[in-house]
């Protein structure tokens, strides 16, 4: 039993496939067309008590969402409208952005709402080929900075930082400088997820390089004279990446993995590692002691958008503008209840008008990178590239 | 001519031949055939960019990005399915011919590795041995002080070894079915020569069981190969790669086009592996179960006695109660993966407390649990039925037909859904069944999709161990009936599905812990209204809740387990006449 | 549903007839042009050594292999035709065999083996319980009814599968080789019972068989096959009494019939091996023509070797091994150059003692260099 033998089947097969999928995504064109055609302008103009009537017309709301805090929402919605038959799917951003694009091109039914992070991939994947249109809330308008409104509507910021153990470090963190990361103290003693294979680290590594002058100036600071590249190497991020490859960076599968490697207390001689802000309110619970290096030269790393979008093949478009409207917060100081799985500290409002949660660095004394989602898009790939050749 | 090929057309085997192919097609070949396409540039009928290929292949970035890749895979998987292959082979002899005591307990306790998820036997390995590599808390032998070497806590070695101690127990199902079927005659002829007991073993007993063996091996390769989180979890951090942790990186950070092009070559070296494993076996007859009959026998083992026991015990121990201690106590710890801040039940009963895992209540408190339970059992038991229904009659077409390419297809889609990754998979059928296209009914958002996405995702074990069992059984048996009067269907019903019971039970017990441990592709297709146990694990780690996450894995160890228990009774219940 | 009548012991057998059958298999000639037409009712052995063909021809007859050529006819209706492609499936043959091996079902108890045939050809419940009965009793084997194969000895599972296969009453049996399994004994008391079976049942029977005896014990007409072909049809009489090659003088008979080769001088042919002893005299053949002389065992005669013997006398040879059957003693000699063969003796004649071989005035056959019949020519 060979390939060779397989080759008639799949001869037979391939043609099959294509006539089904051209059938179908032939199907979808039409209806795609005629959902985001006349129809977004006509719900994106509704006032909120339009949208509420007719939401409540609709009756019910599709929504896939990266996160699990996503059926705390589905309760605050369902107390606020019960009329409206909610259902939420908890899917993680690749296979969500996967099965958004398969289920468009096949004409299925697909959710309303979609609440996804891996924002790069998201522009390339969803928003240009009309998957996911942006929906920006009216009462938004004035308190969401224009960069949270596209391309899609951002509802909170997430964080991939610089983090050590305050356990280890009482007097706060042992490094100023990402490049002291490449030094011989820290050989073998830097953890991060493998950004060949997880979005929000390549995305971390690829602002580093978009941001390579900031991190040339922070060489010329750390080692007093300017940076000599090698050969091969474009700029002073790739340089950066290439000596932290070359210093025995390590790396793990999973965000949890860092945290547990660089906050377990009870460590000598503890790594420093790149992860998420806001699992540091898991200290207690997990008995870590993660603290961020917040003060770390150009940057401790990157914050990036959560965004909500509504689909193109929405069958609820109402209810899906109607759930974004809700997801964004009310208007108390916290966001109140639709808000709260979200409001925690190390994560950030992408509204201006909320407080930022209490226990972590405010907003503006937090030095983190916001990254630009196109433009990020543009050299992730070959940033990724770059990788793999210096491993 | 035209009435010849008429009269192939009405050949019960042919037709048959056609409609396993057919549904094969679209199961399984329909995805393939989206994954290529997906890699060809558009001007060439594909959808993709095309320069995929040359990354891969040809460029700076091949040598990390697919070579060293394939090295490590390669080495993963061919030790993964050798020792496998041994280990599971020795407990099976040890379970049908020693006499030892237990043995029936050993039998049942062989099967729970495969059904545990592989992150737990990782998870047990790092339990054992993390060492300081990485930082946090160092694992046992790290805590009494030794100094565990990094070739023993990361890379090749504990993935491998890990694998092992995860498919073992998938070559012990199928190679025990197997020789169950050897009568006591061919063990007798062979004990009378006055050959030892571990010559009859290892010269007449497994030889006999080749076409086992052969599965066996595939199986575990093809598990081998594809694997990611073993190697994700150990391999990592010694920048230890392989195809599939590439293969998953690269579709999950965007570049799902390169992904696929990985998986093609994977399915492209399985296709080798299975070539050359066909062609070792090839015309050779491994018929058993004949019409003259014979009881089986027991070996008695004498002074082999003690040391053949402890090693069962002791493999049976690092494979399968370590590791489910290891699982079970990370339920019960309050912090995860650490003793030190002492026990608590909360994580299964516990009523929602703000303070602990975010206000999340413990999992016996989730009223889904219950449905999403249900859900899963439903679902395992309809694939299980399926896919060895497909897998039967793949493997009888396959048994009976004489063309290479329908014999060939056949074993090759049979055998490559391992390869193909779940998202790749799940796309395919949301684009095959989203809307109802062609002739295709639209199941999108039913139930029915899952069941047929599982079938494609499981066939392998139902095809090889239907045809490795039904290779025991000789075609005289069959020939018997046909000359009785006896149609097709009958053949197959009466005849060769209980003759090969044991091994299709042992097959369908498979599937079924396959569908129900996890099936990464089930999160593209699953919808609110069918809440599976495997989704719902992955919802809790994904937010870091590793205590639920765990304790639903537990969960569905014990369905697995019960399910493990039932199909050996059915086992035991289908063959009364040598039981 | 069909009715049956149980009780009913006879039914229409059907004359079986080959015409150009041939079956390759993989560009190798398995079976290469068979001709024989069989009456009803008739008991054919196929006989020949292994790889003959024998087999193959009767799974084409089964219907478990399709000729590549030719057709195979049961009475008038053609149901198989290399040509055309036609092959009625063999479930639908009304076809019984006996395997080799047996082929029991190990799954399936003694009663459910013999009553499986039954229900699937649609008999009813009743029918069925007295026919399994009728049948087991027959062969001896009722109390086993409820025992599984594995619990059976190979006499007894060998009466199992012919029961099985007589029970729905088929008008063609066949069987492959079902005695070669058991020991000498009870292929003996065995082959006395197919032929009962085959007497009871009135159905048209092939048997495939190496054993010469077998087939001349059994056989109504004999089928010699080797290398594909076939070498004789006819009775048993005919293929002793008349055989047509030398290959089936050889092997037909017991002991077979001693060939001896000779050259013909001067009209005689004389058999250089045997010390220029004439075999046969008066033929009209060329000098030197090569011929075999065909003599049936109990035809040749030992004689006191005494003295120096003069070659009319007849040639020395010694005595191997002599074994008595039915009163009388199958002696082997060896013949120096002339090879080892038997012959029939009264008395038994020690083992190593020296014998001189005394011819009959003619041969019974002569077979020319090819092995085929040589007549004088006129």
């Amino acid at each position: 039993m060979s390939a060779r033998a397989a080759i008639p089947v799949l001869a037979a097969a391939l043609p099959l496939t294509l006539v089904l999928s051209a059938c179908s995504s032939a199907g979808a064109g039409t209806t795609g067309t005629d959902a985001a055609g006349h129809d977004t302008q006509r719900y994106d103009a509704m006032s909120h008590e339009e949208l509420v009537a007719a939401a409540e017309e609709e009756g019910e709301v599709v929504v896939y969402s990266f996160t699990s805090r996503i059926a705390t929402v589905a309760e605050e919605f369902r107390k606020e409208y019960p009329g409206i038959a909610i259902t939420e799917h908890d899917i993680p951003s690749s296979e969500q952005i996967e099965r958004l694009a398969s289920e468009h091109a096949a004409g299925a039914s697909t959710a309303d709402v979609a609440y996804v992070s891996d924002a790069p991939v998201v522009v390339t994947q969803l928003i240009e080929e009309g998957v996911l249109l942006p929906y920006v809330p009216p009462r938004m308008d004035d308190v969401l900075p224009e960069e949270h409104k596209e391309p899609l509507v951002t509802n909170r910021l997430s964080t991939k930082v610089l983090m050590y153990n305050e356990e280890a470090h009482p007097d706060g963190a042992p490094v100023e400088n990402l490049w002291e990361l490449t030094s011989g103290a820290w050989e073998g003693r830097v953890v991060m997820v493998d950004p060949n294979g997880r979005g929000d680290y390549l995305d971390m590594v690829t602002e580093m390089v978009l941001r390579a002058d900031e991190m040339d100036a922070a060489y010329q600071e750390w080692a007093g004279e300017p940076l000599q590249l090698d050969d091969g190497v474009e700029n002073a991020g790739y340089q950066f990446l290439a000596d932290l490859y070359a210093n025995d960076v390590i790396l793990v599968d999973s965000t949890d993995a860092v945290n547990e490697a660089v906050g377990a207390t009870g460590q000598d001689n503890p790594p420093l590692g790149f992860t998420t802000y806001s699992d540091r309110r898991d200290n207690e619970d997990e008995g870590w002691a993660l603290q961020v290096a917040g003060e770390v030269a150009p940057a401790p790393g990157i914050i990036f958008p959560a965004m909500l979008g509504v689909t193109a093949d929405a069958q609820n478009p109402a209810a899906a503008r109607l759930l974004i409207d809700f997801m964004m917060g009310d208007d108390s100081a916290d966001g109140g209840p639709a808000y709260a799985p979200f409001y925690v500290p190390g994560d950030y409002p992408a509204r201006s008008d909320l407080q930022d949660p209490e226990g972590a660095l405010p907003r503006e004394e937090f030095a983190a990178w916001p990254i630009d989602p196109e433009e990020s898009a543009a050299v992730r790939g070959e940033v990724a590239d770059f990788l793999l050749t210096i491993q | 001519m035209t009435s010849r090929w008429s009269r192939a057309l009405l050949n019960p085997v042919t037709l048959l031949a056609l409609v396993v192919l057919l549904v094969l097609g679209v199961l399984v070949a329909a995805p393939l055939a989206g994954l290529i396409g997906a890699t060809v540039p558009a001007g060439a009928g594909g959808t993709g960019t095309g320069t995929s290929w040359r990354d891969v292949l040809a460029s700076p970035m091949s040598q990390n990005l697919f070579w060293t890749p394939l090295r490590n895979s390669i080495l993963v998987a061919l030790g993964t399915a050798v020792l496998s292959t041994v280990l599971g082979g020795f407990l099976a002899w040890v379970v049908v011919f020693s006499d030892i005591p237990g043995k029936r307990l050993i039998g049942v306790l062989a099967t729970i590795p495969f059904a545990l998820p592989s992150f737990a036997l990782a998870l047990a390995w790092t339990s054992v041995f993390r060492n300081d590599r990485v930082g946090g808390t160092p694992g046992l032998l790290g805590s009494l002080g030794i100094q565990v070497p990094d070739v023993l806590a990361w890379g090749a070695v504990p993935v491998t070894l890990t694998l092992v101690a995860h498919y073992f127990s998938l070559s012990f199902v199928i190679i025990a079915a197997a020789l169950a079927s050897l009568g006591g005659d061919l063990i007798a002829a062979a004990e009378l020569t006055g050959a030892s007991r571990l010559r009859v073993a290892v010269r007449i007993a497994l030889p006999a069981v080749s076409p086992a063996l052969l599965s066996s091996f595939l199986l575990a390769f093809a598990e081998g190969v594809s694997n990611f989180a073993s190697p994700a979890l150990l391999g990592l951090p010694v920048r230890f790669q392989t195809l599939s942790t590439r293969l998953y990186g690269a579709i999950s950070t965007g570049d799902t086009e390169r992904g696929y092009v990985l998986s093609i070559l994977l399915v492209a070296v399985a296709a080798v592996v299975l070539y050359l494993g066909n062609r070792a076996t090839r015309g050779r007859n491994f018929a058993v179960i004949t019409g003259k009959s014979s009881r089986p026998r027991l070996v008695r083992l004498r002074a082999w006695r003690l040391p053949v026991l402890t090693l069962a015990w002791a493999l049976i121990a690092a494979t399968t109660l370590l590791p489910m201690a290891v699982l079970a106590m990370s339920t019960l710890t309050r912090r995860a993966n650490s003793f030190d801040a002492g026990f608590t039940l909360h994580y299964w009963i516990g009523a929602s407390d703000p303070g602990i895992s975010h206000g999340m209540a413990g999992v016996l408190r989730d009223a889904a649990l219950t449905t999403a339970t249900g859900n899963t059992v439903a679902l395992g038991a309809c694939v299980a039925l399926g896919a060895v229904l497909l897998g039967m009659l793949g493997a009888y077409v396959v048994r009976r037909h004489r063309g290479p390419f329908v014999t060939g297809g056949i074993g090759f889609l049979s055998y490559v859904p391992f390869l193909i990754p779940g998202i790749a998979l799940g796309a395919a059928f949301i684009a095959l069944f989203g809307s109802g296209a062609g002739p295709l009914p639209s199941l999108y958002g039913t139930f029915w999709i899952l069941v047929l996405a599982g079938i494609a995702a499981s066939i392998p074990y139902a095809f090889q161990t239907a045809k490795s069992s039904l290779g025991q059984v000789s075609y005289e048996l069959e020939e018997a009936a046909t000359l009785a009067g006896a149609g097709t269907g009958r053949r197959i019903g009466r005849i060769l599905l209980p003759l090969s019971a044991r091994g299709v039970v042992g097959g369908a017990m498979l599937v079924f812990v396959t569908v129900v441990r996890d099936l990464s592709l089930m999160v593209l297709l699953v919808t609110p209204a069918t809440p599976l146990l495997a989704v719902q694990t992955f919802r809790y780690a994904s937010e870091g809740f590793t205590q639920h996450a765990n304790a639903v894995t537990l969960i569905i160890a014990a369905v697995s387990v019960t399910a493990t228990i039932l199909a050996r009774r059915l086992q035991g219940a289908r063959r009364p006449w040598n039981a | 549903m069909r009715v049956k009548d149980p009780m009913t012991t006879t039914q229409t057998a059907a004359s079986i007839s080959l015409e150009g059958l041939a079956k390759t298999f993989g560009g190798q000639p398995a079976v290469a042009g068979l001709d024989l037409s069989l009456p009803p009712g008739a008991f054919l052995v196929l006989l020949g050594p292994s790889g003959c063909g024998k087999t193959t021809t009767l799974r084409m007859i089964a219907g478990l292999e399709d000729p590549t050529s030719g057709r195979i006819r049961f009475g008038d209706r053609v149901i198989a035709d290399g040509g055309s492609g036609l092959s009625v499936p063999a479930e639908r043959r009304g076809i019984g065999m006996v395997f080799q091996s047996y082929a029991l079902w190990p799954h399936m108890t003694v009663r459910a083996n013999v009553e499986w045939p039954l229900k699937v050809d649609g008999w009813s419940a009743a029918d069925r319980r007295a026919r399994v009965q009728e049948v087991l009793a027959m062969l001896g084997i009722d109390q086993l009814a409820g025992r599984h194969p594995a619990q059976l000895s190979g006499g007894q599972q060998q009466r199992v599968a012919i029961a099985r296969t007589v029970a729905p009453r088929p008008k063609v049996l066949l069987f492959d080789e079902p005695l070669s399994n058991l020991d000498a004994r009870l292929r003996v008391d065995t082959r006395a019972e197919l032929v009962q079976v085959h007497l009871a049942t009135g159905a048209t029977s092939v048997y495939v068989t190496h054993d010469q005896i077998e087939a001349l014990a059994m056989a109504t007409h004999i089928a010699v096959l080797r290398g594909g072909r076939l070498e004789q049809f006819g009775t048993p009489d005919d293929l002793l009494q008349r055989p047509r090659t030398a290959f089936v003088a050889e092997f037909l008979g017991s002991p077979s019939a001693v060939l001896l080769e000779g050259e013909v001088r001067g009209g005689t042919l004389r058999s250089a091996s045997l010390g220029g002893a004439a075999l046969a005299g008066g033929l009209d053949a060329p000098e030197g023509t090569v011929l075999t002389a065909m003599y049936r065992p109990e035809r040749l005669v030992l004689a006191a070797a005494e003295g120096e013997p003069a070659p009319e006398a007849g040639a020395e040879v010694t005595v191997l091994e002599a074994t008595p059957s039915a009163g009388r003693f199958v002696v082997t000699v060896a013949a120096g150059a002339a090879g080892r063969f038997s012959v029939v003796a009264e008395q038994r004649i020690a083992v190593g003692a020296k014998r001189r071989l005394v011819l009959p005035p003619a041969p019974d056959a002569l077979f020319d260099a090819a092995g085929d019949r040589w007549e004088p020519a006129g």
